[in-house]
């Protein structure tokens, strides 16, 4: 899968369980409240399965799942691929 | 005599159908006998804990390279449908049992699982799930007990309670909220900083061993964390829920089906009016709705099972087949209830305890209407 079929699958299985909002791939999903805390095990097991990567304890941080834009930048990084700094000018 | 598999047997692998027939020769060998000792006594035997230990049961959620069975989902389901046709008190020991190892095996530091899940599997010690709070049940996020960081020990206050298998239970992951951040720990219940009150006389599940746990200032080290801070709840505990409530999906088929089977028997003997139960009408329309109960129950526990080991976890999947089954067992049960009558009544009547026991699973593992609140939040994903 290319990176942005990855990405667009990404934005397709949130806006699967977040149906009623409208959201860009970077609002917080969850401090915006689309989807409830539950819902991040759910991601989980979606990047592991989709992308065939192993999410680990170390993996464990909001930052990596809480917008599209960042499980992208989880996803490639786990994939080994350079990752641009989001906070970059 | 021939064993009937009802209107859609579920396709089960050799092993797992070699697992399945060993699941019932244990529950009819070793647990039906008890049963009625397990309610009179609001107490479990040490002796079938021990029997399960050899068996190797109490490491069915925990790896085969740590000592444990490494059960898939669906297997692990077989063993659910046994219990919960058996004793639904020792099936949820297993199951809080289970969610434990199952969540230190998933995200379990490598010197926690080498340290915890051997003794786990093994049945040497015993675990519990403790999340649930006097303030705080369907609410579970809503954490009061308190996880505070001193240096690199943190201190715990707080109680927990309706925790199943507590009274005996060694060790414990509990969820706190820890710098305002859900966070899961392994607990010692043995040490000090624990006090433990029994819960008993409980509608159902009464050999469950309920207790409130107190923390009065319980000294964890760093490395006793589960996971990071912040993902106690929504994936360790999530986690460990998911296996959880896979597990009460095939005991509440296991209980409806016993209460089928034990009804159709009765309708048989059983004349009225002239005729054998059977052979009335409004027999028949209960027997219909068991059946038709039965059969979906099995169904969707069969399929969330599977998508449980293609996935890895399976929310949507498990919240439904929670749903259904549960509420269909306590029709099922009801409807047994009233084709025995008094006699169903009766202490020594397994039916009265399978009834009591179906509305307590409608309650554990998420209660009926926050599986509806799952299952109806995401309506549109499935149609």
């Amino acid at each position: 899968m290319k990176q942005n079929e990855e990405r667009q699958a990404i934005r397709d299985f949130i806006q699967d369980h977040a149906t009623l909002y409208e959201f860009s791939d970077d609002d917080n999903i969850f401090k915006l409240g689309f989807v409830n805390s539950m819902f991040a095990m759910q991601l989980v097991a979606f990047v592991e399965d989709a992308f065939g990567i192993a999410v680990e304890d170390d993996d464990l941080e909001l930052d990596n799942f809480n917008s599209v834009a960042a499980l992208d930048r989880f996803v490639s990084r786990k994939r080994g691929r350079p990752v641009a700094d989001p906070s970059a000018p | 005599m021939k064993r009937r598999a009802g209107l859609f047997p579920l396709d089960l692998t050799d092993e797992q159908s070699a697992l399945e027939r060993s699941f019932e020769e244990f529950v009819e060998r070793d647990v039906l006998p008890i049963s009625d000792l397990i309610e009179r006594e609001d107490a479990m035997p040490p002796a079938i804990m021990q029997r399960m230990a050899e068996l190797g049961y109490w490491g069915a959620a925990a790896p085969a390279a740590l000592g444990g069975m490494g059960l898939d989902s669906l297997s692990f389901g077989l063993l659910g449908r046994a219990l919960g046709r058996a004793n639904a008190s020792i099936l949820s020991l297993l199951v809080v049992h289970s969610m434990v190892c199952a969540a230190l095996a998933r995200w379990g530091s490598k010197e926690q699982q080498a340290r915890w899940l051997p003794k786990l599997a093994s049945g040497e010690l015993r675990a519990s799930l403790a999340l649930t709070e006097p303030q705080g049940g369907s609410d579970a996020g809503n954490l009061q007990l308190k996880i505070e960081k001193a240096a690199d020990r943190y201190r715990i206050h707080g109680v927990k309670t309706w925790i199943s298998g507590a009274q005996q239970s060694d060790i414990a992951i509990v969820v706190g909220a820890c710098e305002e951040k859900p966070t899961a720990f392994i607990v010692d219940l043995r040490a000090s900083g624990v006090s433990r009150r029994p819960i008993q006389s409980l509608l159902g599940f009464r050999g469950a061993m309920l207790a409130e746990l107190e923390f009065d200032g319980y000294e964890a080290a760093a490395e006793d964390m589960v996971g990071r801070s912040g993902f106690g709840f929504s994936i360790v505990a999530g986690y460990a829920l998911d296996l959880g409530r896979l597990l009460v999906s095939w005991g509440g088929a296991g209980l409806a089906e016993a209460c089928l089977k034990l009804s159709l028997e009765r309708v048989k003997q059983r004349r009225s009016f002239g005729v054998p139960l059977a052979e009335h009408p409004l027999i028949q329309g209960m027997l219909a709705e068991m059946i038709a109960d039965v059969t979906t129950s099995l169904l969707v526990s069969y399929h969330a099972a599977l998508a449980r080991d293609r996935k890895g976890a399976a929310a949507d999947e498990t919240a439904m087949s929670k749903y259904v089954t549960s509420t269909a067992a306590r029709r099922v049960s009801d409807n047994a209830l009233q084709i025995f009558g008094a006699l169903g009544c009766a202490a020594e009547s397994p039916i009265q305890r399978y009834w009591r026991d179906a509305k307590i699973m409608e309650i554990i593992e998420g209660t009926t209407q926050i599986q509806q609140i799952l299952i109806g939040r995401h309506a549109s994903r499935y149609y």
